[in-house]
């Protein structure tokens, strides 16, 4: 596998950003006012983390990498 | 595995989500707590440096008045951050003013030089705090400057290949 650092450095800013969402989210437990948009909005950012994840990270080299293609 | 292709083939998905993620926040914020964190000024100072990281990370709410105790006992004095979450203005007042602060503000210098620029649209947005940091704002920094680089990359590789 060849190195490259803007891949490094996404993969540490992602890294960075999990952690803060973790440490954010915490603070939810005090939330009481919950509706399905508030919780589905909540999961969209989750997904959206995630997705960004499965992208930054590279696949093994035997087709599991993320499947998106460049849309441009 | 070429990173560098692998970068250069999604790192337009890579911008996509991360576009996501920051409307979703800026959504989520609104929803949950009726508050916009838009900044009342882009002006930055060290105080306001100070309080974006303790506010991110201590997760102090409003509606205790807990966090305008920790700022008053703890930060005007002796500008000090409290990492710590209190539930309620009482245990904000024992903490305050029992806890040894070192470790933590050896924490903070550490910590806020690398994350500050994570909390800057949360700096000064009004109404009640809500905890949460706006992390992606220095993704967005960040990715910008990787682009940046990149692109710079690219032109260079180019510019000497015409050169060849």
């Amino acid at each position: 596998m060849r190195s490259y650092w803007p891949s490094l450095l996404w993969a540490g800013v992602l890294l960075l950003i999990f952690i803060q969402s973790w440490w954010a989210m915490f603070v939810l437990r005090h939330y009481t006012d919950w509706t399905f948009l508030a919780f589905a909005i909540v999961l969209l950012q989750t997904i959206a983390l995630y997705m960004m994840a499965a992208v930054v990270a590279a696949g093994d080299g035997g087709g599991g990498g993320s499947g998106l293609a460049d849309p441009l | 595995m070429d990173l560098r292709i692998h970068f250069e083939k999604h790192r337009r998905w890579v911008f996509g989500f991360l576009l996501i993620a920051v409307i979703t926040s800026v959504v989520k914020d609104v929803i949950l707590y009726d508050g916009s964190p838009i900044p009342r000024t882009w002006r930055f100072t060290r105080s306001s440096w100070c309080r974006a990281f303790q506010r991110s990370w201590c997760g102090l709410r409003d509606s205790t008045n807990s966090w305008r105790l920790c700022l008053r006992l703890r930060w005007e004095h002796t500008s000090r951050p409290c990492l710590h979450d209190f539930s309620n203005s009482a245990d904000a007042v024992r903490l305050c003013a029992t806890q040894p602060f070192a470790q933590a503000d050896r924490l903070r210098r550490r910590l806020s030089s690398l994350f500050s620029v994570c909390f800057v649209a949360r700096q000064t947005s009004p109404g009640s705090f809500s905890g949460l940091p706006r992390p992606l704002l220095g993704a967005i920094l960040a990715g910008v400057a990787v682009r940046r680089a990149v692109t710079r990359q690219s032109h260079a590789r180019s510019s000497l290949l015409l050169s060849d």
